[in-house]
């Protein structure tokens, strides 16, 4: 914690913490009633950098708290995982810095759990991302009609209802249609007015 | 002993208005001859009205060059217990005194509108639509209301009404001219540009939104537009302005009742020609947004009567100012009920709202990141509430255009101007708003969005691929029953829009979309 422990922040999560002190265990470094700051923050980073085995960033802004920790991960010696992403996004810039710095890449579960000399994954239990996306990118016939046309746009990046009548060249009406049809099947969904594949 | 005095009594009509209703008052004029002289006014007159003796006396004086000073005038307002307010009975009692006086005889079914000045001049006051819709509805024949009032008058019919601009035209009212009015067909013809500043083809992209616009001003439907700052909801919103179908005949009494007593007339409106649109700031009072005031005066809602009422940034309202709108919203009307009487005025408004998502605009945003931790944003979304919620049939998430549909237009930055649309557009609605017109004729609604849960069971009859898809979606997005009606009557006026005489899967999987939770 980056206060005291029996100072729940953020207080939204009260139900965690109570959840995490009924199975596991909160560490803080302060006094019990310790309010905290942002410069608490950085130095609770210390503690689980040195608590962890490895450390695993998935997104990291510029001068974000994940970029400090995995730095004093590194100083500590150990070992750095993270996830490449859309360069365009502001949060992929620690991730692709740590890469760049020589952090292990991680794609699929497997990549971390096999740099544990405990763990012995064979290749038959290991899990591959990509065909977890969707098994429907495998239907070709599929893929062919304006549904499975729109999922596999999808399926690149998430896109508005404006987005993709445009890139089809297709009216509002078809593309909400088309939308339904998918949200229907369970395929897609809908969140901040920007479709997602499921 | 003294001698009895001789009279002379006279009667004319004026009229007493509260809210949007108006009553008849007889305006009773009494000159008594050898009695003390002087000049009352009785029958629970208010300030304004006790203060016409004044404005009168000078009137008929500067007019007529006398007055009968030597006389005792005494004015009764029948009938005595109503208080009476307001400096329209000022015209009703210098014709009283002059009939009596100067002996010019009106007509007997005659009733006066109008405030007087000093040098006779006859000024326009609030209400004269009010009166001469009273006038009408009581078969008064013959009206006389100052001259500027004429044109808010030119939609009533069967009356004959005499325009005064000085008080010196009563002595021979028969010869009296109508002033020029502006011809209807050429304001028409200049509809929607001079009344909205803001075509469909200035707003560059967003096209769904569009989309849903126009269905909203199709069938009334209410609608909440959220987005970052800079996407274009306001200007969204303006431009609907645009595409509202004009106001039905049928319509028009009620809407310039309402401006009328409100006071202030926009000749357009009162001349039945384009929608009300109001767009309230939000730092509005109670009595601004619903309607109030001791002889109350209509609020927002009732000016928005048959029309839109936009709430721009509706999540800075204050929530009990929202609160406010729920039950007029179901009802299309509101009762104000004050101590001097209640009155009920109506409110069919279609509500637009605009808000951002979170207290920095940019929660969801693909360019800029959002500053707001998750409680914030639950807090802000929560400031609309469950039933505000509820009432409202078309949600839409708004992102700024992409980059490449913003240089795709020349007209953007200063180049060519592109191709109206809104025009087009507003023929559009206006043919499905007559198709909802002719198959709600018998309920006398007229706009999909007012159907109840009964009338769109009765009207919505769903086919078994209809009813299928829609037992589908109710499960799958957990739709509650209202949900569901909402979405099968934004169905129906897409399939208005489509001229489709049944609504199809097709409609119904669109109006999904519009996220109708």
């Amino acid at each position: 914690m980056a206060g005291g422990v029996s100072h729940i922040f953020p207080s939204y999560q009260e139900d965690l913490y109570n959840r995490i002190v009924a199975t596991g265990l909160v560490v803080s470094e302060f006094n019990e009633t310790c309010m905290g700051g942002g410069w608490s923050f950085v130095r609770r980073n210390r503690i689980v950098a040195g608590l962890s085995k490895a450390v695993f960033v998935v997104e990291a802004g510029e001068s974000s708290g994940s970029l400090i920790t995995a730095g004093i991960a590194k100083a500590c010696g150990r070992k750095l995982f993270a996830v490449p992403s859309n360069l365009n996004s502001l949060n992929s810039f620690g991730t692709t810095k740590l890469l760049k710095a020589g952090a292990t890449l991680v794609s699929e579960p497997g990549d971390i759990l096999n740099a544990y000399p405990f763990s012995n994954i064979t290749n038959n239990s290991r899990v591959s991302t990509v065909s977890s996306v969707n098994k429907r990118l495998l239907n070709a016939d599929w893929l062919g009609t304006f549904p499975g046309r729109v999922y596999k746009k999808l399926c690149l990046e998430p896109q508005t209802a404006d987005d993709l009548a445009r890139y089809f060249e297709k009216t509002i009406t078809e593309v909400l249609t088309t939308a339904t049809e998918l949200v229907m099947g369970g395929d897609i969904h809908e969140k901040e007015g920007k479709y997602y594949v499921n | 002993m003294r001698k009895k005095g001789s009279t002379m009594l006279t009667k004319v009509k004026s009229a007493y208005f509260f809210g949007t209703d108006a009553f008849e008052v007889d305006v009773e004029v009494n000159i008594l001859e050898r009695c003390m002289p002087g000049f009352e006014i009785v029958g629970l007159a208010g300030r304004e009205v006790a203060e016409s003796r004044e404005r009168v006396k000078n009137a008929i004086l500067n007019a007529y060059g006398r007055f009968p000073y030597d006389k005792k005038i005494v004015v009764n307002l029948a009938p005595a217990d109503i208080p009476k307010e307001g400096s329209y009975y000022d015209l009703s009692i210098a014709a009283g005194i002059l009939s009596l006086t100067f002996a010019i005889q009106f007509p007997c079914d005659s009733a006066f509108f109008g405030e007087v000045s000093m040098d006779g001049q006859v000024r326009k006051t609030r209400g004269a639509y009010l009166f001469g819709a009273f006038a009408k509805a009581k078969a008064i024949k013959n009206l006389f209301v100052p001259s500027d009032c004429y044109q808010e008058l030119s939609s009533i019919k069967d009356v004959t009404i005499y325009p005064i601009s000085n008080l010196s035209q009563l002595a021979n009212f028969a010869d009296l001219k109508a002033p020029p009015t502006t011809d209807l067909e050429t304001v028409r013809r200049s509809l929607p540009s001079r009344i909205c500043d803001v075509d469909f083809c200035d707003i560059l992209g967003q096209d769904t939104a569009k989309r849903a616009l126009v269905i909203s001003a199709a069938g009334g439907h209410s609608i909440l537009l959220s987005g970052s700052p800079g996407s274009g909801k306001s200007m969204l919103a303006k431009a609907l302005r645009g595409i509202l179908p004009d106001l039905r005949e049928y319509e028009v009494g009620e809407v310039a009742k309402i401006y009328s007593a409100s006071g202030f007339v926009d000749d357009l409106i009162v001349q039945n020609l384009c929608r009300p649109f109001r767009s309230p700031h939000h730092t509005i009072s109670y009595s601004g947004m619903v309607g109030g005031g001791s002889v109350p005066k209509p609020g927002e809602i009732s000016l928005a009567h048959k029309g839109v009422l936009f709430l721009d940034e509706m999540s800075e309202f204050q929530p009990s100012i929202l609160e406010c709108l729920r039950q007029p919203m179901e009802d299309g009307f509101i009762t104000i009920s004050r101590s001097k009487g209640s009155v009920r005025m109506p409110c069919e408004f279609t509500l637009v709202g605009c808000t951002n998502p979170c207290p920095c605009g940019f929660f969801g945003d693909p360019k800029n990141v959002c500053k707001c931790s998750p409680p914030d944003v639950a807090r802000y979304k929560k400031r609309l509430s469950g039933p505000i919620l509820d009432r409202i049939d078309i949600f839409l998430r708004i992102h700024n255009p992409a980059y490449e549909v913003q240089s795709t237009y020349s007209g953007f930055m200063g180049g060519g101007k592109a191709e109206k649309v809104s025009d087009q557009l507003r023929a559009r609605v206006e043919k499905a708003r007559a198709a909802q017109e002719l198959r709600l004729e018998a309920e006398h609604i007229g706009i999909n969005a007012r159907m109840t849960n009964d009338l769109v069971k009765k009207y919505c009859v769903l086919d078994h691929t209809c009813s299928d898809l829609l037992e589908r979606a109710v499960y799958k997005l957990a739709l509650t029953p209202r949900t569901v009606f909402k979405i099968i009557k934004v169905a129906r006026t897409i399939a208005d829009l489509d001229e489709a005489l049944t609504i199809l899967p097709s409609h119904l999987a669109e109006a999904i979309q519009y996220k109708c939770i």
